[in-house]
């Protein structure tokens, strides 16, 4: 088990630089200079070569690749074209607050979507099945920043219960968690639906009630666990997704996290963190999906890793 | 299962810490800024938010008042040579630096001799090439001599960017000044977190007796403007740097706030490329002119605040003189069109960036052109595109665009820096601004005499001939001078908008 692990940690790393080929490639190809818009509008000509000159803009491709393979190595990943600032520094400090929003939104919007899914399951074809449903696809069709936006009217303004955005305390994680989650459990409710329904019409369930178990305990231990493979996978890449920032809600709550960081480097081109961003997050989803092939095997002892 | 233990009880400890109440601190200030600062240091920065937020911090030799006129800050008073090459200053003997480096002649002369080395690589670096040296006539006395004469270099002394820093903590940072600006004004650096926060406090050995009013003043990042608005209405922020217009009227409804609006000094044009031949014609220029309907489109673009332009410079702008305007005259425009042999119009490619407001005053151009038949394609590009395409290149004769809209804001408040370059010669894209290729002779010698001298009449006369013939060649549609606009609690006093965009708060007041 130790061994396998080891092993699929060992074969990111050639995935890992075959990536990173494709962000620097990708990041250069973008048309935009960044040291005519660092230098602002009224910069005159000489004044922008003098600051591409300093950026180390004018060394060569390959150089500068293998200067970004070099810092990825070192984990020092270079320093901000715009301020100067330790890329590392400003990833470290966007990482726990995008990592908790995730986290929570995740967190909630998993027990609900489990939930719904389950009821709706149970009930294929009634009344009650379809209201679940109608309740899934609102959430999936609602603009998450119009929800933000209304959330925080009722709450932090009508209610006065919570304050409007950033991160100070805990209480904080609250309206931008029911936002960005609001989609998740709906797709997770639709994807435990269809999962379940799938599995109930399998002979062993049937032979489960036969025994005589009660239908809870065939639907939660049996049914549900038997669902979960195709789950746990989409929780993985749901995860993966909310690791690498909300760009919409970070907007309207202010969020000091990773998306925001992305946004505005990429305004400027700050190729360095542009790229380091990237290589994080293709790194967090190669790691996120190692630990969902990981959870099959005590999701179903029946699988084994060689 | 350890991992998650930990995880459950790392999220039970920032709960507890949820229900520690948050002490509020008395006459402090909060605002909410929609701009990135990326520096604290203004010499190495083009940017307004940097201006703002240094304001309070970083003092000058010479500052704005409200209406962008010149007041003495640092110096008290000041002599120039007939020909605007040595400027002397005489300043405040009372002053200190936060980190208690006494104010002086030398402290003078290490920021100017600091913007004038051009092999710093500061961003600001370009606007002091020109001074030759600075010396020290007596402790408070400074004299900066200049390579050539620059009659603007007063105006130009007072952009917020051109301050004086701490010599001593110059020499202790070097280019990590930029993370610990020290400086002269009300308050000092407390605390930054870059993309969030910015935390300033009140410095007790300020020289103007009894002020900051405020304990300190914290500076939110706020991109969303729906969120600032509700910020100040939750009262999280007393004030609300940058408005969007569209949220003037919620704001203005509750009368524990107000809305505060100042004329700008952005004037928005569509540049109309002077490589095109249909654009050689005045008579087509003149018909774009008449064909847009400014005060519709400053009505879409700006809900209204801003005020149609009846000059290439704005009202508050130094040398404003102003011309008859351009009124909507479609059949005049249909008429022009027809003599110049376009009755049937062309096809041109407008440019401009993809923000809701450039994207708006596109599509009202290429609405508003459609009646004198000219078919507008139109770009709304990502800014980072835009730049490149229209500074990417060094021969105008290769542009593809008709028209660009650009807005220039003159910075120094002057109307050489508004002149020189969005209509000198020395102007054209990529030099500087001047999207027009527009060229004649006759303004150029005009810009170059208002250069020549600091004397206030010869540069006046010289800048009003300069206006009245550009404004007669129609290099450009004259789109709108937009308002500065914010929000802010009803008790607070002293904070505002300038002209220039930027915002002041050293006098920030709660009643």
């Amino acid at each position: 088990m130790a061994n396998y692990f080891l092993r699929r940690l060992m074969a990111m790393i050639p995935v890992l630089v075959i990536i990173s080929i494709f962000v620097f490639g990708f990041v250069h190809a973008l048309p935009g200079d960044p040291a005519r818009i660092m230098a602002g509008e009224d910069a005159t000509l000489a004044d922008v070569e003098a600051l591409r000159q300093r950026l180390g803009l004018n060394d060569g491709l390959l150089l500068q690749y293998f200067t970004f393979l070099k810092n990825l190595v070192t984990f020092n990943l270079g320093n901000s074209l715009r301020t100067g600032e330790p890329v590392y520094d400003m990833l470290a400090r966007a990482f726990m607050p995008t990592f908790w929003l995730s986290f929570c939104a995740l967190a909630w919007s998993l027990v609900a979507g489990l939930f719904i899914g389950v009821f709706s399951a149970t009930r294929h074809g009634k009344a009650a099945d379809r209201l679940g449903m109608v309740v899934a696809v609102s959430g999936i069709s609602m603009p998450n920043f119009w929800l933000g936006i209304l959330l925080m009217q009722l709450f932090s303004l009508k209610l006065k219960w919570l304050g409007t955005s950033g991160f100070e305390t805990a209480s904080d994680l609250i309206l931008p968690s029911i936002t960005l989650g609001t989609t998740v459990a709906a797709v997770m409710a639709r994807f435990t639906r269809s999962a379940l329904i799938e599995v109930v019409r399998e002979d062993y369930i049937r032979t489960a009630r036969a025994k005589g178990l009660s239908a809870r305990i065939v639907i939660w231990k049996h049914a549900l666990r038997n669902a979960l493979i195709p789950i746990v996978t989409m929780i993985g890449l749901q995860f993966g997704f909310l690791l690498g920032g909300s760009i919409v809600i970070e907007r309207v709550f202010r969020w000091p996290g990773l998306g925001s960081v992305l946004v505005e480097a990429i305004y400027v081109r700050d190729y360095a963190v542009i790229q380091a961003e990237l290589m994080l997050f293709s790194f967090e989803f190669l790691l996120i999906n190692l630990v969902a092939d990981v959870l099959y095997g005590f999701i179903n002892p029946a699988i084994r890793y060689k | 299962m350890n991992l998650i233990k930990k995880i459950a009880f790392g999220g039970a400890l920032i709960l507890s810490t949820a229900l520690t109440p948050v002490m509020a601190v008395a006459a402090s200030l909060n605002i909410a800024m929609d701009a990135t600062v990326d520096t604290l240091d203004p010499h190495d920065s083009t940017r307004n938010a940097v201006s703002s937020v240094s304001s309070g911090i970083l003092e000058r030799l010479i500052g704005f008042d409200k209406d962008m006129k010149l007041v003495p800050v640092l110096a008290t008073s000041w002599e120039v040579n007939g020909n605007a090459t040595q400027f002397t200053f005489h300043l405040r003997k009372d002053v200190m630096f936060h980190d208690g480096t006494p104010f002086n002649a030398e402290a003078v002369k290490v920021n100017m001799d600091r913007l004038a080395d051009q092999s710093q690589g500061l961003k600001r670096n370009g606007m002091m090439r020109i001074i030759s040296s600075t010396e020290v006539l007596d402790d408070y006395t400074v004299r900066i001599d200049l390579s050539k004469p620059f009659g603007a270099m007063l105006a130009t002394l007072a952009h917020p960017s051109i301050v004086i820093e701490s010599p001593a903590a110059l020499k202790e940072y070097g280019k990590d000044v930029s993370k610990h600006p020290v400086g002269t004004g009300p308050f000092k650096f407390k605390e930054w977190i870059p993309g969030e926060k910015l935390v300033v406090e009140k410095f007790d050995g300020y020289w103007k007796k009894g002020w900051p009013k405020v304990d300190g003043v914290t500076f939110l990042k706020v991109k969303e403007a729906a969120t600032a608005v509700a910020m100040l209405k939750a009262g999280e922020v007393q004030y609300v740097d940058n408005m969007s217009p569209e949220l003037v009227k919620s704001v203005a409804a509750d009368e524990t706030f107000k809305v505060l609006e100042v004329p700008g000094i952005t004037v928005w044009t569509a540049g109309m490329n002077m490589f095109k031949p249909e654009f050689k014609d005045p008579r087509v220029r003149e018909a774009f002119n008449l064909a847009i309907n400014k005060k519709a489109m400053i009505q879409v673009v700006f809900s209204g605040h801003g005020i149609v332009p009846d000059s290439p410079l704005a009202p508050n702008t130094a040398f404003y003189s102003a011309q008859k305007p351009y009124s909507y005259d479609l059949e005049k425009a249909k008429q022009l069109m027809k003599e110049a042999g376009y009755e049937n119009g062309f096809k041109i490619e407008a440019w401009g960036r993809n923000t809701t407001q450039e994207t708006r005053m596109l599509q009202m151009l290429k609405q508003m052109l459609a009646q004198i038949n000219v078919d507008v394609t139109i770009y709304p590009m990502e800014p980072a595109l835009r730049t490149e395409k229209l500074f990417g290149t060094t021969k105008p004769e290769d542009q593809a665009f008709g028209l660009a809209i650009g807005g220039w804001s003159p910075s120094t408040g002057d109307a050489d820096w508004h002149l020189r370059p969005v209509y000198g010669t020395e102007g054209w894209i990529p030099k500087i601004y001047n999207m027009a290729f527009y060229s004649n002779p006759e303004v150029d010698a005009d810009i170059a005499t208002g250069l020549s001298s600091a004397d206030p009449e010869v540069r006046g006369e010289a800048y009003a001939d300069a206006q009245k013939r550009i404004w007669e060649d129609m290099p450009v549609i004259w789109l709108a001078t937009d308002s500065k606009l914010a929000g802010a609690d009803a008790n607070l006093e002293g904070v505002y908008p300038m002209p220039d965009g930027t915002m002041v708060y050293s006098d920030a007041e709660l009643k």
